[in-house]
């Protein structure tokens, strides 16, 4: 019987390309940046930028980990973070209080989460086209809501400003928001039995099913989180831009699966993690950000994203195939899967 | 020996791809600290001399007389000949749309100035992509429209329909678009020579407000081709009303608008002398910027642009932002109509450009919560003009 690795061992994993691939192109990549523009890549400030810069990304990314982890999409969270930052503004410039605007808000998210839970696992749709498809109501629901105008008013500003535009030394609260999430996130997926049924759902739905576990009902959950984590977003977007912006979420669709995806190859082996997902945002956001320090031109930011995106992804590739690692659908035998299953 | 240990191997394939990952960075990073960064001068610190209110080079007193004249509200639109002839009623026109958010807008205001003239309008949705542009034009074929409205049209993209447009005497009446104009096109407006007075108007409001002491950095959108004499004429104006003041650009591509405010803020703490951002189009660029500067500890940093809509009035009313120049579809539209009528009546079209305003905090209208029209009147100056009044 095999015993548990030493100590040693699990520190050499831990810190291995196979684990952390990102984080050494991370490193490559500071060290590059910080000897090409010395005077302003190095500091305490850039940290800041990255961090700041960031944030609604790697909330966004993280919004889409659980459905990603029980292998379900949900392509329409950027329209999500549209909405509800829509409807939080449209309600606060009706005078309606903060607190309860935020929470019509948020409740948007979740009605949103239940609509594609009830598409995707109850008609049985296809959660890549069903979510493609609410999205594409949500869109048509911002378009008539607000007739394509960005909702401005004295009330976005004060308190509701103050949720996105607070900072804390420097760093501004959707920084916060972003670890909060990622840990709870990362508690959830990996020191519960839920988390563990996720994964279950994700690696192999017939067998999961076969163990015990609940695969429709956990894969309905991972669409309202989702729809509720995205509800949240689109707060905190509108209070940073000061608005309701009919196409504000828009352009988090495609950087939140890159990063989600990404981060699915650092730490955890192929399954979609927190704190991978914060890895591979901060991996894309330093690059941008050193290329702006570096005056790039305009076409580096979109050639350095995909240069990375595959050069992370074929060096942890790299790594499986010579270590022999096996992919983590085969690693699962259904003995454990059950154990898994069933554990808590 | 660690050399010859297949763990030495295998890394050493995984350090080679990551290196070469770095090379490509660097190379990217190298490329591009030699194209853009022009933005050497400095910010100002010449003497203030004499009594024409010259700085070093800078001409503050012909600047602010620019920026007197735009800041007054337009009082008249720019076409000024009454048609003079009767305009035929019950004409159907469509209007072709876009597919962005601005486009949306237009669709109504055409329906109503349509509706003025007697007229049935509706509004064919694409999404823009050149494909749903052709169909569109193909369905307004079909309906036997009597002419078309639409913004930014590209005579290529719809090539294979421009033969049964001129052959049933479809007029098109355009916006905003690049190509010249010829058959079925009949009308342009907001086009690109005429943006070159928006890059003057920005010019002179940075020099202005600085005193001569700017330096200014143009955040371009090059998709947006019809807005390169504005950055021309911006950069141009701004060495003529002064000569000290620093001038430099960036491009942000439209897949990287996400990142724009961290384009604008990583250029801004390399370039610490920069005092002004000018943005092309502040509709797309501006939203969120004002909170990112602010975090990156870039506050005095003041913003002007071309465009803008309820967001960036929000931001000229908190003081996040100096001045504006916004788009007037209003304008645009009645003028996109007038062409139309002028046509149908037998008149010659009178080309002209949309009004335009440099606005700030102080002269921005107190309902600024929906885009508004330059010319407070224009629907009434309209009707003069086709004897509807």
């Amino acid at each position: 019987m095999r015993g548990r690795p030493s100590m040693a061992a699990r520190v050499r994993h831990g810190l291995s390309f196979n684990t952390i691939g990102a984080v050494y192109v991370l490193i490559a990549i500071i060290v590059v940046f910080s000897i090409w523009v010395p005077s302003t890549f190095p500091t305490i400030a850039t940290v800041k930028q990255v961090l700041n810069s960031n944030a609604i990304t790697a909330l966004a990314a993280l919004a889409i980990t659980i459905p990603l982890a029980t292998r379900t999409f949900d392509l329409s969270f950027a329209y999500t973070i549209t909405l509800s930052g829509v409807v939080t503004a449209h309600f606060l410039t009706d005078g309606t209080p903060l607190a309860l605007a935020v929470l019509l808000g948020l409740a948007v998210g979740v009605v949103i989460g239940v609509v594609n839970a009830t598409v995707v696992v109850a008609m049985r749709i296809d959660s890549f086209i069903a979510t493609l498809a609410t999205g594409s109501l949500i869109q048509a629901l911002i378009t008539m809501a607000t007739n394509d105008t960005p909702i401005v008013n004295v009330h976005l500003q004060g308190g509701f400003a103050k949720i996105g535009q607070t900072n804390i030394g420097g760093i501004t609260l959707p920084v916060f928001y972003a670890l909060i999430v990622a840990l709870a996130l990362w508690f959830v997926l990996e020191h519960t039995a839920t988390g563990r049924r996720f994964y279950a759902t994700g690696f192999n739905p017939d067998a999961a099913r076969l163990a015990g576990v609940r695969v429709d009902r956990l894969r309905f959950i991972s669409l309202i989180v989702s729809g509720s984590l995205s509800g949240a977003t689109g707060i905190v977007l509108a209070s940073t831009i000061g608005s309701g912006d009919p196409t504000a979420g828009t352009a988090y669709l495609l950087p939140g699966f890159a990063a989600a995806f990404l981060g699915a190859t650092q730490l955890k082996h192929g399954r979609f993690n927190a704190f991978g997902t914060i890895i591979a945002v901060l991996l894309l956001g330093t690059g941008v950000v050193g290329l702006g320090l570096a005056n790039a031109p305009q076409w580096a930011a979109n050639m350095f994203v995909g240069v990375v995106l595959i050069a992370s992804l074929a060096v942890t590739g790299i790594q499986r195939r010579s270590t022999g690692a096996t992919p983590w659908r085969k690693q699962l035998s259904f003995a454990r899967l059950r154990r898994s299953a069933t554990a808590g | 020996m660690y050399l010859s240990t297949p763990a030495f191997r295998r890394n050493r394939r995984a350090l080679g791809l990551a290196a070469v990952c770095a090379a490509l960075v660097l190379a990217a990073a190298g490329c591009g600290s030699s194209s853009n960064s022009s933005n050497s001068g400095s910010s100002g610190g010449g003497s203030t001399a004499n009594a024409a209110n010259t700085t070093s080079g800078a001409n503050v007193s012909a600047a602010q007389a620019i920026v007197a004249q735009a800041s007054q509200r337009p009082a008249s639109i720019t076409v000024t000949k009454p048609v003079g002839k009767p305009i035929p009623t019950g004409k159907k026109i469509v209007f072709i749309s876009c597919g962005a958010a601005a486009c949306e807008l237009q669709g109504n205001i055409v329906a109503q100035a349509a509706a003025m003239l007697g007229w049935k309008s509706s509004t064919i949705a694409t999404n823009g992509t050149p494909a749903a542009i052709q169909a569109a034009y193909e369905t307004a074929l079909r309906e036997g429209v009597d002419g078309i409205v639409t913004t930014a049209a590209l005579r290529a993209e719809i090539e294979s329909q421009i033969p049964q447009l001129v052959a049933k005497g479809i007029p098109v009446s355009d916006a905003s678009s690049t190509d010249p104009i010829s058959p079925p096109f009949i009308y342009n407006t907001s086009t690109a020579p005429q943006n070159a007075t928006i890059g003057k108007y920005l010019a002179a409001e940075v020099v202005a407000d600085s005193k001569g002491k700017a330096n200014a950095l143009y955040v371009n959108l090059p998709a947006y081709t019809i807005l390169a004499p504005l950055g021309s004429a911006f950069e141009s104006d701004l060495k003529q009303l002064c000569a000290s003041c620093g001038y430099g650009s960036i491009g942000v591509p439209l897949p990287q608008l996400a990142n724009a405010s961290t384009l604008i803020v990583s250029y801004l703490r390399s370039h610490p002398s920069v005092n002004y951002v000018v943005l092309s189009v502040a509709d797309a660029l501006d939203p969120g910027l004002p909170a990112a500067l602010s975090a990156a500890g870039l506050s005095h940093v003041k913003i002007v642009g071309q465009g803008g809509g309820p967001t960036e009035f929000g931001y000229l009313t908190n003081g996040q932002e100096l001045a504006l120049v916004p788009y007037d579809d209003y304008d645009v539209d009645y003028q996109m109509i007038d062409a139309l009528a002028r046509h149908f009546a037998g008149v010659p079209v009178q080309l002209t450009p949309p009004p335009l305003w440099l606005i700030t905090k102080s002269n921005l209208p107190a309902n600024h919560s929906a885009i508004f029209p330059m010319v407070a009147d224009y629907q009434s100056q309209f009707l003069k003009l086709w004897g509807k009044q």
